[in-house]
């Protein structure tokens, strides 16, 4: 038993390690979410001017891009519904035009033009909806409006939709694009060692002193980790799940990522994540991926032009991109791996 | 060998099972849980030092026990009160929120295994 | 100087205490011999001394396998040279664990085979070597890894104990 003790506390290394000094972790209730910001190698007075001009400029965009509340993008869909030309404010008209761009390289499955469903569907909320769903009459009564991206037509700074239907909810976008602009500044300031996470979908910037800032993918189902990767400076990991905003009613579960072919909860798919160097791409991707689901998800991915990809889908699978699982650690081993290349 | 030392032979080689199923099963055992609440700094708790948390938020007091390395919500002033649904967490990597009144926790273990997590 | 009375007390043993000396002189040497032999790994014994508990119990009754045992452990640390270390502590730990479990079990009305008996000892002793390192020497959670194992050789040794006193008792009748 002697032999024991020494044995277990040679193996076990006593590593307790507490948090160094100077890293800094600070929570804002921002964007309509739970927004942390992790920094390195800064003093408490740098790190506060930093998360001061981060909340600004997150309350600022936020107010840009919310889909229900009154604001720049509540302004451009009362004037979409019009269907005739008016002039948009530019950090909106650059966002609806990659908007656009990724729409139609998701050959729709990523579609902000359906604004008026997730509102109908009540996630046009910050509380979760509590039902029932809405019907099948006035889901399809908005499916036969066709709304798409390719409705709208952007020219200069003037902007026009052909289709009344169409309503913009910038909700699968806007967080990522967001994180892009912000941490741009931050890196031309001179900012450069922190983690922006924006409920769940982040960004890093630099590392964390001498190794790389490590970040964790969520299991969608056991509130565990499923898998971690060491970042690159300015990669974002955004991850789409069907845990994140949802209603239970009458036993049945109905999230928030909703399939714009059928008007209905995507179905197939517990949780996508995406790696890249472009936040709004990821952001994007993660959620046409989500819908395009196993069977399809390669092909909406080349198109898309993303390489880093996870999806777990409802069977418990995971799928992976080669250039993504070469970086992964896996702390939860799934039950079925697939490695799948999408070029 | 009579039936008593059949049933011990059982029940031993039963707890045997039952306690490499529990010791191996992939989970480490959360060492401290981070609680973020709206504004706040984040409140570092150490899991093996019992206490009753309670943190602001807009609706209310969120109240969070701490017990033998594990912790749970104990109340918060939510509709739904999924937080207090979700019950005990003790491994490393667990995440649980209370997203009405804004408050979120979160489990790691000893060996810090990551910086951030997106979920 | 003054004489100074000397008294002197007479101790009759009894043919009983000769022969919970015998079975602990006994127990001790089983005990010391193991010691001597080295295992493959740390923390496993056959706990040979515990055929001899058990022996006495089924023998001769509860009262002298516990007078043997507590012998054993507090005269074999003496000899050893343990008395009073972590060795000594966990060695009481785990004997009190045995001994309690097999008292239990010894006035229950299920009564188990020499083989049960031996499993229950086996696993109360380890169990309570286990609990006392854990709590008093290294309360470390990683400790909890190695129960398992632990528990897996003590059904192992508790079953081939067990057999070996149920020939001895077979034999000496």
């Amino acid at each position: 038993m002697r032999y024991l003790l020494l044995i277990l506390l040679a193996s076990q290394g006593l590593t307790a390690c507490s948090p160094a000094p100077q890293e800094h972790r600070d929570t804002l209730y921002v964007f309509g979410t739970l927004v942390e910001v992790t920094q390195w190698g800064v003093n408490d007075t740098e790190a506060a001017k930093t998360l001061k001009s981060i909340e600004t400029d997150l309350n600022f965009m936020h107010e840009a891009y919310h889909a229900w509340k009154p604001g720049s993008l509540g302004r451009v869909n009362s004037l979409l519904s019009t269907t005739s030309r008016f002039t948009a404010n530019t950090s909106l008209l650059d966002l609806i035009a990659e908007s656009k761009d990724l729409s139609h390289k998701s050959d729709g499955l990523f579609n902000p033009a359906i604004g008026k469903l997730i509102g109908l569907w009540g996630f046009h909320q910050d509380e979760m909806p509590l039902g029932p769903p809405p019907t099948l009459i006035a889901i399809s009564t908005l499916l036969d409006k066709h709304p798409s991206m390719a409705d709208i037509r952007i020219d200069g700074f003037y902007m026009q939709s052909r289709n009344p239907a169409v309503q913009l909810d910038l909700g699968a976008i806007a967080k990522g694009y967001a994180l892009d602009k912000i941490t741009e500044g931050l890196a031309t300031e001179g900012r450069s060692n922190l983690i922006i996470n924006a409920g769940g979908n982040l960004k890093v910037l630099g590392t964390h002193g001498d190794r790389p800032w490590r970040i964790a993918i969520r299991h969608p189902r056991n509130n565990g980790v499923l898998a971690a990767l060491d970042t690159q400076s300015g990669e974002a990991v955004v991850t789409s799940g069907d845990y994140e905003r949802f209603f239970d009613y009458r036993g049945k579960r109905y999230h928030h990522i909703i399939d714009p072919r059928s008007g209905y909860p995507s179905t197939g798919t517990m949780s996508v994540t995406v790696v890249d160097k472009n936040g709004a791409l990821a952001d994007a991707a993660s959620t046409a991926l989500f819908i395009a689901g196993a069977k399809d998800w390669q092909r909406i991915a080349r198109q898309m032009g993303v390489t880093q990809v996870l999806l777990m889908s409802s069977d418990g699978t995971v799928y992976v991109t080669p250039a993504l699982k070469d970086r992964l650690t896996f702390t939860t081993p799934p039950a079925r791996l697939i490695v799948s290349a999408t070029e | 060998m009579n039936r008593t030392d059949l049933i011990i032979l059982g029940l031993s080689l039963a707890l045997i099972v039952g306690l490499f199923i529990r010791t191996f099963h992939p989970h480490e055992d959360g060492a401290y849980a981070y609680i973020r609440s709206d504004g706040a700094s984040v409140q570092r708790v150490d899991l093996h030092h019992d206490q009753i948390i309670r943190v602001k938020g807009p609706l209310g007091e969120t109240v969070f026990e701490v017990n033998a390395g594990k912790i749970r919500f104990i109340n918060s002033p939510c509709p739904n009160k999924i937080c207090i649904h979700s019950g005990w967490h003790d491994a490393a990597g667990d995440f649980a929120a209370c997203l009405p009144n804004r408050v979120t926790l979160e489990i790691k273990g000893s060996t810090s295994s990551y910086d951030s997590l997106s979920y | 100087m003054t004489e100074k009375a000397t008294r002197l007390i007479q101790l009759t043993p009894t043919r009983q205490d000769v022969r919970i000396a015998w079975l602990a002189a006994l127990a001790i040497s089983l005990h010391i011999l193991e010691s001597a032999v080295p295992m493959p790994l740390p923390g496993i014994k056959p706990g040979l001394a515990n055929i001899v508990t058990l022996f006495t119990l089924l023998r001769y009754g509860l009262s002298e396998a516990i007078w043997v045992s507590v012998i054993r452990v507090l005269a074999g640390s003496l000899i050893i040279g343990s008395f009073l270390t972590p060795t000594f502590f966990l060695s009481l730990a785990g004997m009190s664990a045995s001994i309690g479990m097999l008292a239990l079990f010894y006035h229950s009305p299920l009564k188990p085979g020499p083989i049960g008996y031996s499993l229950v000892a086996a696993q109360a002793h380890i169990s309570g070597q286990f609990l006392t390192a854990y709590f008093l020497f290294i309360p470390h959670p990683g400790m909890w890894n190695l129960l398992p194992f632990l528990l897996s050789f003590a059904i192992v040794l508790g079953v081939l104990n067990g057999i070996i006193t149920r020939s001895l008792l077979r034999r000496l009748q």
